[in-house]
């Protein structure tokens, strides 16, 4: 072990996640007694992280990419502590702030204000904290207009300008990233980008996910490809993504 | 252990006051009676069973005015119907946020249950003007056992809490029980004496499963309490108690052992 290497935060170790695909298409209770006879219910697994190891070291901005479907997001809520892995080892240093999927926690019958308060809430800030905030998370989103509007009338970027906003307010230890740029228009991608940058220069660790792969070349240092939930290929940004693009 | 429990507890407490706002905001939003609807909802209901018992069933003598006698005893259960039922389906209606983010999962019961118990507050409001009401007739008298109430409000709390752990764990499981559970409480409520004195009870063959009933003894004590200015028997202080604490501690059991389960059925 080198003694030099940087601190460790996040390890995933021999982690898999299984679904069970059984509890869906079960159309009668027949069906089901013949299933639990033949002893398939409780065998039809999906196994949608398969073994997988790595570890991200403290500043890395770590990419992930690969196809639809290949459990990307899902490693990314076994980080956040959002899902249980069916088998392996999750160790985590450090206050993390996911970005998984859009507006995670609002609720769209009430007004952006509102939500400001309850999003901060669910991430656990205190009230105090985000009232010293409300400016400039209001002036980061640019959403000034629209305080006091119910949130199901945002279209989807605008709702993404919020939670980008409000997750970020505080500088966590680990950032995590799943796509939520995607949504937003050029100027505000280049905003978090830049945000994102500044955290980086700071010191927080960043996991990141997004099909624009220029995006990930430009700020990610070290790249995991997946594939149907296994790891095809870890390491250094350029070589992962070169055989990314070529696959 | 138990310290990472309580910060994490106490980091949530914010959330848990958020979520109980956005359930106010959103229950009176656009309605022009607002929150005035929590203390005239029992009362109207109060008005319809007085009618309904009173005069068409002219049922016996409830030992004090029948709305009284209704109110207290509707009031206390009323809250733990709601209660449970809310929190039995909170898991489920929040599975985008289960989803998405990491919260400790037992907050969506308890958010539940201390809304109700604010609703309950508000009920309270009615009950004390309806007494008010029978005071100055002469047909009530105040006690100062009135202070105590808080009593049997709490140990009905805790044990809403516990029966909202088991519920919404296994509602996540087996759907079928948010249906039944309508039906149950029904049952419960006309086992517990809200609407027929305690005595009609005494000498049937089924007086027995009034003796297990934890509502009973709440409502017991918090009508007696509240109305007759008798003290709880130490009996039955004791029972409600080991009943509560036991409910919480097997509704958080349950919960603990299957929480981590809740998102792949949700
Ligand atoms: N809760 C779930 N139940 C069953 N299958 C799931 C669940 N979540 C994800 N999956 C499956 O796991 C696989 C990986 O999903 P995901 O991690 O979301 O992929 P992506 O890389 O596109 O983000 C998909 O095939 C998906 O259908
Ligand atoms: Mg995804």
């Amino acid at each position: 072990m080198n003694l030099d290497s940087k601190k460790v935060v996040v390890q995933l170790e021999n982690v898999s996640m299984h679904f069970n695909m059984s509890s869906e298409k079960l159309s009668s209770l027949k069906e089901y007694f013949i299933k639990l006879l033949k002893r398939q219910l409780f065998f039809k697994k999906y196994v949608a992280i398969d073994n997988v190891s790595f570890s991200i070291e403290k500043g890395d901005v770590f990419g992930i990419v690969g196809l639809n479907g290949c459990g990307k997001s899902t490693t990314l809520k076994i980080v956040s502590g959002i899902l249980k892995p069916t088998t392996g080892k999750v160790s985590v240093r450090g206050s993390i702030a996911p970005l998984i999927e859009l507006g995670a926690g609002f609720d769209m019958e009430l007004t952006a204000r509102e939500n400001i308060y309850l999003n901060g809430a669910v991430l656990g800030y205190s009230k105090k904290l985000i009232n010293e905030k409300f400016d400039e998370i209001v002036e980061f989103s640019e959403m000034k207009d629209f305080l006091d509007v119910p949130m199901k009338n945002y279209s989807s970027g605008m709702v993404a300008r919020i939670a980008f906003a409000i997750a970020t307010i505080v500088q966590p230890d680990i950032l995590i990233v799943d796509e939520i740029l995607a949504v937003g228009d050029f100027h505000f991608r280049e905003k978090c980008t830049k945000r994102i940058e500044t955290m980086m220069k700071t010191g927080t660790t960043i996991v990141l996910v997004s099909h624009d792969i220029e995006q990930i070349e430009s700020l990610c240092n070290k790249v995991m490809w997946l594939e149907k939930g296994k790891i095809k290929m870890i390491g250094g940004v350029k070589e992962v993504c070169e055989a990314y693009k070529n696959s | 252990m138990l310290k990472a429990y309580w910060r994490d507890f106490v980091r949530f407490i914010p959330l848990l006051m958020g979520l109980t706002n956005k359930d106010f905001k959103l229950k009176y939003r656009r309605s022009f009676l607002g929150i005035v609807w929590s203390m005239l909802n029992p009362l109207l209901m109060m008005i319809v069973f007085t009618s309904v018992f009173v005069i068409i069933y002219r049922v016996q003598s409830v030992g004090m005015p029948f709305s009284v006698y209704y109110i207290t005893g509707a009031t206390l259960f009323n809250f733990f119907s709601e209660a449970s039922s809310s929190s039995m389906t909170s898991i489920i209606d929040n599975a985008s946020l289960i989803k998405k983010v990491y919260i400790p999962k037992y907050i969506f019961v308890l958010e539940k249950c201390a809304f109700s118990f604010v609703n309950m507050l508000f009920s309270l409001i009615a009950m004390m003007g309806v007494i008010l009401f029978y005071v100055i007739t002469g047909e009530v008298h105040l006690h100062l056992t009135i202070f105590l109430i808080f009593i049997p409000m709490i140990f009905v709390f805790i044990f809403s809490v516990g029966i909202g752990l088991i519920l919404s764990a296994l509602s996540v499981f087996f759907r079928d029980i948010v249906h039944i559970w309508g039906v149950l409480t029904t049952v419960w409520m006309y086992l517990t004496p809200i609407m027929y004195p305690m005595d009609m009870l005494s000498g049937q063959s089924f007086e027995w499963v009034i003796q297990l009933n934890p509502m009973f003894y709440f409502v017991d004590d918090f009508r007696n309490l509240m109305i007759s200015g008798i003290i709880p028997s130490m009996d039955h202080f004791l029972i409600s108690f080991v009943i509560c604490v036991g409910t919480f501690f097997v509704g958080m059991f349950v919960f603990r052992k299957v929480q981590d389960r809740f998102i792949l059925h949700i």
